[in-house]
Order: C-alpha cells, then sequence, then structure tokens
C-alpha cells in the first residue's frame, strides 16, 4: 500500500516535471529544447568571452595577456573568479561535515572495521600505485586553469590514495597532522578573499596580475586558490574515512 | 532525451525516498535524486555542435561556439555539497546502529521512544 | 562597513577553531560579539544598496544586498546569537566541542540574510541545514540521532527540489540575479507553466524549513530532543533567515496560483499547530508546536503578499524570535533544576524565582497576542492585512489565536499555583545571564508593544523591500 501511494506520487512528479520541457517560444521565454539554449540571452556569454567589463577583443590562447581572467579552463575562470563565493560556501560546507564526521565518531583508537585478507602482491603493487595516484591528484589541481579538473577532483584523487593504503594495510590511520592542514587550508582562503577586500576593495576579489593566457602562471589568484581546496579536501574526504574506518570506539 | 531520463531518475529516487524503510537505502535513494538533479542542470547548457568550454591549443579562440560553463559550475558545487551530507548521513547511521541497535524506521518507532 | 564580514568573521574564527580546538567556544563568544558590532554598524549606516563580491558587477558576480528588511533581521540574528551563547555559557549543557558547529551556523544564517543569488542562496541554505543537522543531533539521547537523520532526509529532499527550481528558472531567465529575476517575472516575460512549476519547487524546497504543513514532520522530535542551546538557535534564529529566504524567493518568482497554496498550507499550519499544541503535557512539545503555528502565520501572509501583510509577517518572526527564546531558555532552566518540564512537576516555579516566572509570562502573553505587548500589535497588523482576502482568514487566526491563548495561560497559571506539596527552595543559586538577558528581552517586548507609531515604521519600510529588489532588477535588465 505504501509502495503503491509512493509511486503514484513518483509518477505525477514525472509529469509534473517534462510538461515543462521545450516550453521556449516567441514571446515569452521557456525552457530551450535540448541543444538550443540560446547563449546570448544568458549571463554566461560574457563568461566565455571574458568581457563582463567590458573587453569586446578576441580572447586568443597563448597571444591575450592580462584579460580580465587569465584562465583558459572558462568554467574554472566561472568557479574560481567570477563565483569565487559560492566556492567558499562549498569548501565551507565540505568543511562543516567532516567536523560533524568527526564529532560524532571521533576518538577512535585504532581501526575496528573488519580486517581484510590482503595478498602481498595487492600490498606491494597498492604501493607502487599510490604516488602515481598523488601525483596525478597533485596535477589535476595545479592544472585546473588549463585542463578540466580542479581543486575537487584533485583532493578527491588524493584521498582515493589513501583510501587504497588503507585497505591493503590493516593498521594504517591517517596522519595526525590532516586536521591541522585542513584548518590552515580554509583559513588561507577566506584571508585570501579579505586580503583581495583590503587591496582592491572587493571580498575575494583577484589581486594578482592574470598573465597570458595558456601557461602555467596565468589567472592570478586561480592556480592558488585551487591548490588550496585540493589539499583542503584532500585532507578532508581523508579525516572522513579515517573517522568511518575508526567508529568512534569508547565513545557514545 | 537525456532530460527526460534524468527526470526519471529524481522521481526513482523520491519514490525511493517515499517507500523504502532501511536507512541506508534512504541514503542511497537520495543520492539518485541528487545524480538526477546534477544531470539535467548540465542537459540545459548544452548546444548543438558546441565545444568544451577551454580555449586551448585545439581551440583557440573564444569567438567560437562553446558550451554554457555556468551550469558545470553549478554542478561541481552541487555534487560537493552532495558528498558532504551523504557522509554526515552515513556517520549518523553508524551512531544509531550503535546506540538503538537497528537502522531500520519502523523498527526505532515514529518518535523514536520516550526517552526524554 | 561591509556586510560580507558578517559572513568572513564567524569562518575565520570556525577555521581558526579547527586549529585550537580548545579555545573553540572563546572563539565562538568572540566572533557572536564582534558579529553583533558589525550588525549594528551596518543596519544603522550602510546604505541600502549592493555590495558586490569578487569586484565583478551584478549580475555577473554574486552581490549582497542590503535592504530594510535586513536591516532589522540581521542585528536580530547576530544579537540573539550572541545572547544564546552568553546564557549557556557556564551550565552543564554548554556547547563544548560543538562550538564550531554554532560559529558556522551564524556565517551561514547571515549569508541566507544577505544574499541576492539564488544559487548563493542555495549555497548557504545547504551550509545552514548541514549544521542544523549537526545541532539537531546534540541531544543526550540516541533518539535524538534518529530525529536529526530524518531531519537530514526531508532537509535534502527540500534542497534538491529547490535546486531544480533554480535551474528552471535559469533555464528561462539566464541569470541567477533574484533582482534581475524578479524584474523579468514581474515584467511578464516568463511561460506560466514554468513559472507556476518553479514556483511550487521552490514552496516546497523552502517549506521544508519553514516548518509548512506537511513537510514539518521533524519538528516537534528535533526540539524536544536536542540540547539546550541547539533548541535555543533551531527555534528562535533560525526561523529568522529561513523565513526571510521564503518571503524573498515566493516574492521574486511569483504565481498567484502558488500564493494561493501558500495561503491554503499556511491556514493549515496554524490551524494544526495550535490544536496539537493544546494538549499537550510538557512544555518543550507544546512550544513546539506553537512554533509551527507561528511559521504556519508568516507564512500564509506571504500568500496574502501585500506590503503590509510582508510587515506583518517581519513582525511575526521578530515577536516569535525574542519570545521563544525566552520561552525555550526558562524551559532548559526548569529542566536542569527541576528535572522534567511537566506540567504537573513545574507548578510553583514561578514563585521559587520571580523572576523566571515575569519573563515567562511576559513572553507567553507576547506570543498570545495580549495587549502591551508586540504580539498584539503584530496579530493587529496580521488580521487587518489577511482582510484583503476575504472575512474566512481571519476568523480562523482569530480562532487560533484563541487556542493559542489558552494554553498559554493554562502555562502560566502553572507556574504560579502554590504547589501541592511543600517543594523546597532551590539551593543553588540561577543563572544570573539567562536572568539579566531574560529581563532585556521581556523589555523589549513590552516596548515594541507600546512604543509610538515611528518604531513600528521600521517594520512597514520592511514590507517594502521588494519593490527595491525589482527596481534594481529592471535597471539591470534596462543596462544590459
Amino acid at each position: 500500500m505504501r509502495r503503491l501511494i509512493a509511486a503514484i506520487i513518483s509518477l505525477l512528479f514525472f509529469l509534473m516535471l517534462i510538461t515543462v520541457l521545450n516550453t521556449e517560444t516567441e514571446d515569452k521565454a521557456g525552457i530551450p529544447a535540448y541543444g538550443d539554449a540560446d547563449l546570448s540571452s544568458r549571463v554566461s556569454e560574457r563568461f566565455v568571452t571574458k568581457s563582463v567589463n567590458g573587453y569586446d577583443g578576441e580572447i586568443v590562447y597563448g597571444v591575450t595577456s592580462d584579460a580580465e581572467t587569465g584562465s583558459a579552463n572558462l568554467v574554472t575562470s566561472i568557479v574560481v573568479n567570477y563565483r569565487s563565493f559560492d566556492t567558499l560556501g562549498e569548501v565551507t560546507v565540505l568543511f562543516i561535515s567532516a567536523t560533524g564526521v568527526g564529532l560524532l565518531l571521533g576518538g577512535g583508537k585504532k581501526r575496528i572495521v573488519e580486517e581484510i585478507k590482503v595478498s602481498p602482491v595487492a600490498r606491494l603493487a597498492s604501493r607502487i600505485v599510490t604516488p602515481l595516484l598523488l601525483t596525478l591528484g597533485i596535477y589535476v589541481f595545479i592544472h585546473g586553469h588549463l585542463t578540466p579538473g580542479g581543486g575537487f577532483p584533485g583532493g578527491a584523487i588524493i584521498a582515493a590514495a589513501f583510501l587504497l593504503m588503507m585497505l591493503t594495510d590493516e593498521k594504517r590511520r591517517a596522519p595526525s597532522k590532516l586536521k591541522i592542514l585542513e584548518g590552515y587550508m580554509g583559513l588561507t582562503y577566506v584571508l585570501l578573499g579579505v586580503a583581495g577586500l583590503l587591496i582592491s576593495g572587493s571580498f575575494l576579489q583577484n589581486f594578482l596580475p592574470s598573465g597570458t593566457i595558456g601557461e602555467l602562471l596565468s589567472g592570478g589568484l586561480v592556480p592558488v586558490v585551487y591548490s588550496v581546496i585540493g589539499l583542503k579536501v584532500g585532507a578532508e574526504l581523508s579525516g572522513i574515512l579515517d573517522d568511518l574506518a575508526c567508529e568512534g570506539s569508547d565513545e557514545s | 532525451m537525456i532530460q527526460y531520463f534524468s527526470m526519471l531518475l529524481i522521481a526513482i529516487g523520491i519514490y525511493g525516498l517515499l517507500s523504502q524503510r532501511n536507512l541506508v537505502k534512504l541514503v542511497i535513494s537520495l543520492n539518485i535524486a541528487e545524480i538526477g538533479v546534477n544531470l539535467f542542470i548540465v542537459s540545459i547548457g548544452y548546444i548543438e555542435d558546441g565545444l568544451v568550454p577551454i580555449i586551448s591549443s585545439v581551440n583557440r579562440t573564444s569567438s567560437l561556439v562553446f558550451v554554457d560553463p555556468l551550469p558545470q559550475a553549478l554542478v561541481l558545487t552541487s555534487i560537493v555539497i552532495g558528498v558532504g551530507v551523504t557522509a554526515l548521513a552515513l556517520a549518523l547511521i553508524i551512531t544509531i546502529g550503535k546506540t538503538k541497535g537497528s537502522i531500520d524506521l519502523t523498527e526505532l518507532g515514529s518518535s523514536g521512544g520516550d526517552d526524554e | 562597513m561591509n556586510p560580507v564580514m558578517l559572513i568572513a568573521v564567524p569562518l575565520i574564527a570556525a577555521f581558526i577553531s579547527s586549529l585550537f580546538a580548545k579555545r573553540s567556544s572563546l572563539l565562538l563568544l568572540f566572533a557572536a560579539f564582534v558579529n553583533s558590532v558589525i550588525a549594528i554598524a551596518v543596519s544603522l549606516s550602510a546604505i541600502n544598496g549592493s555590495y558586490s563580491m569578487g569586484g565583478w558587477s551584478p549580475p555577473y558576480g554574486i552581490e549582497l544586498v542590503v535592504t530594510d528588511m535586513t536591516r532589522v533581521l540581521v542585528p536580530a540574528v547576530n544579537i540573539l546569537a550572541f545572547f544564546a551563547i552568553v546564557v549557556y555559557w557556564r551550565r552543564q549543557d554548554s556547547p563544548g566541542k560543538y562550538s564550531i558547529v554554532y560559529t558556522i551556523s551564524l556565517a551561514a544564517l547571515n549569508g541566507i540574510l544577505l544574499t541576492n543569488d539564488l544559487f548563493n542562496l542555495f549555497v548557504f541554505l545547504e551550509i545552514a541545514g548541514v549544521s542544523a543537522y549537526l545541532l539537531a543531533s546534540t541531544g543526550k539521547t540516541g533518539s535524538s540521532k534518529v530525529a536529526a537523520f530524518k531531519y537530514l532526509m526531508i532537509g535534502s529532499v527540500g534542497s534538491i527540489l529547490y535546486l531544480l527550481g533554480v535551474v528552471l528558472v535559469y533555464a528561462t531567465t539566464g541569470t541567477l540575479n533574484i533582482s534581475e529575476i524578479a524584474a523579468r517575472i514581474s515584467l511578464g516575460q516568463i511561460n506560466g507553466d514554468v513559472l507556476l512549476l518553479s514556483s511550487l519547487l521552490f514552496m516546497i524546497g523552502l517549506g521544508v524549513e519553514a516548518k509548512l504543513l506537511p513537510l514539518n514532520g521533524w519538528v516537534p522530535d528535533v526540539f524536544t530532543k536536542s540540547s539546550g542551546p541547539a533548541t535555543l538557535v533551531l527555534a528562535s534564529i533560525y526561523p529568522l533567515a529561513m523565513i526571510s529566504a521564503f518571503i524573498r524567493v515566493l516574492l521574486a518568482v511569483r504565481d498567484e496560483r502558488t500564493m494561493g497554496a501558500v495561503l491554503v498550507l499556511g491556514v493549515a499550519t496554524v490551524i494544526g499547530g495550535e490544536v496539537v499544541a493544546f494538549g499537550q503535557k510538557r512544555l518543550r512539545r507544546t512550544l513546539a508546536y506553537s512554533s509551527i503555528a507561528q511559521s504556519g502565520l508568516a507564512i500564509l501572509l506571504v500568500g496574502v503578499g501585500t506590503a503590509g501583510a510582508i510587515a506583518a509577517s517581519v513582525m511575526i518572526i521578530v515577536n516569535n524570535a525574542l519570545a521563544k527564546f525566552v520561552l525555550f531558555s526558562v524551559d532548559g532552566l526548569a529542566i536542569e533544576k527541576i528535572g522534567s518540564d511537566d506540567i504537573e512537576k513545574i507548578t510553583g516555579f514561578g514563585r521559587t524565582s520571580q523572576v523566571t516566572g515575569l519573563v515567562f509570562t511576559v513572553s507567553a502573553l507576547s506570543i498570545a497576542g495580549m495587549p502591551l505587548f508586540m504580539g498584539f500589535r503584530a496579530k493587529l497588523l496580521v488580521i487587518s492585512s489577511s482582510f484583503d482576502t476575504g472575512l474566512l482568514i481571519p476568523v480562523i487566526i482569530l480562532l487560533a489565536a484563541a487556542i493559542e491563548a489558552t494554553y498559554y495561560f493554562r502555562w502560566i497559571f502553572s507556574l504560579y499555583k502554590p504547589p501541592f506539596s511543600r517543594v523546597e527552595p532551590l539551593k543553588e543559586r540561577l543563572p544570573l545571564e539567562l536572568l539579566t538577558i531574560g529581563i532585556i528581552l521581556a523589555a523589549v517586548l513590552v516596548f515594541l508593544g507600546t512604543s509610538s507609531g515611528e518604531t513600528l515604521a521600521i517594520f512597514d519600510r520592511a514590507g517594502n523591500f521588494m519593490e527595491e529588489i525589482i527596481f534594481m532588477g529592471k535597471t539591470l535588465i534596462g543596462g544590459m
């Protein structure tokens, strides 16, 4: 009975949602058909051509310098520059979740998850793969403004490396310095914002020169912020994994 | 097509949230619904024959037709928030399992017992 | 004074707390105090306008906006948060290691009040939500974790639906700035079906936190089972921000059919809340259901939608914040000193501590809407604004107010009734902070209830904030 009601409600929901697709008409704006989005009617148009402040030239790879944002990856320029305040909020959500997991489950002295029997081959192989994974993660967040990726996937790859080490070694715990790294990185991000406020007049404003599009040292604050975020996210997710594995044995 | 599919995922997630009793299955249903929403967000940015929004040595100028980068930025944030909430939910489930001994909604009772 | 400091200061304090865990409660007190000072400065001096983040002018960048409504609510939130920490500073269930959660929730609530961007509002709602789930789990028993989990589930469903609404609005209008969206919708440029669906999604998404029926299943369990300071923050401070978000978004994405639904559900919430509160024997549960009813009252006024109705809504939530603060503090005190808050057990508590009884009475009468207190002026404005929709709504509100007054009087009498058996006078001293703050808040309630019309003009201006927002939006469209 309950499943029937649930199914009916979900079906109604589905029908309600699909009625609004494909509703763009001549005189009233609606949801455009799939693939027909008109970029010139959206704010993203200026994000793509980097012309929020009125610049109307073309942006060319390797040639244009001192554009209003220097990163070649347009999504990165939105996440870390135009809408950097959202990213600060996102970092805070992850921070409070990781802290919450630590408060609820923290304080475990040893791992109490079932011991997995791991063969020596797997153990050796994981030790070879882990540094490669760490390097990959660091590469992803350093290159966030030139290639797809950025701080969050980079941090997740670092945490995956840590997970690999945890799975193949029963006694492995997270280094205790992780929480300190996390706190310092978070503090750095907010302080960069305040520095922007003091130097240029707006919170989180980019105050470093933006360089030439396509080079590693371009984009002003963007590589710095993404590195900070990458380290923070890696430390946070590793901390969550560690807390889940130890399950706060003595308390509550 | 992909937009209908993402709506279907959201509907499946909502069905799971309304009908399941096991706490872990509720978290899984929530994740399915979140995936549906994220897929939908990306799909509204798609432009036919648009390029990946990165200026690179292959796509050298900004006057080419790129897909909309803003929904991709929104999805980045949304996925991370989903991860945070899921981690917290799982931590709560572990704590509930340890103190109450069960992770089934009906066994936990409608008002969780009368120990105030 | 840039209002972004209201968000940056608690965030900095929170990140420092994670490095120096032992000092986290001191940092919380410090952040709350600094925030209160900044909030008063912002409210008195900053011009009504927008502050862009990152130096990018809206709608390309995110902006924080100070309107008449934020001038009223921002100091209220920050000062009450400071009071909440002071009240529980030296007690047994002080925040302790959870101080960092309170700090972050302070930053998030300020963000919700100030931001003018739909997606930024989503992010801050999530921060506030995750903090609320953690606060809800701070109770001593295992049931508080179950209550927190259910809250998490319902809250996450709400935020998914809210995000879907944001996406639909972006796909049609091409922007995420609330002013511009409000202007476009008021100019009629948006397809009616999309408008209806997105406003319904916003109503459900924001209605979870705003305690709208039928999404308020989480309220009784969370309010009764979490710890003292957590309940205080969740019951008196969170509604200020959450209902202001509800008001802003639903007035921006305005659809008349949804307004009708909001009206109906608001009325149902009020009736449901009051009727169930009537039968409760424990003070905390009574107060929880009374909170649901007050939220319902504030929401149905959004359904009415006129400027006077919005002013009344703001008055209701401020009245609720001040009075519920005192009521929940007294309840916490009763549980700590007497051991229970059952209606039988707390008889005579008002006689053993005159000040406690007095501030409790003042707050309870203010919520019930008795003359001399702010609640009376608020209820008067509520009823006069709701006459716009015909005779039925004011009658229902009066009926609900009658039920409310009855059960609050019952609690007041129980406080002052001579106890059956000789109750020993309390040996320990009552916490001075609680009594002082209780007297301050009760005095504010009386002051706002008896002062002349000019002081209430701030609420009237708050009710008109939407005009400013739409005006800002129209300049943005013109310039685009």
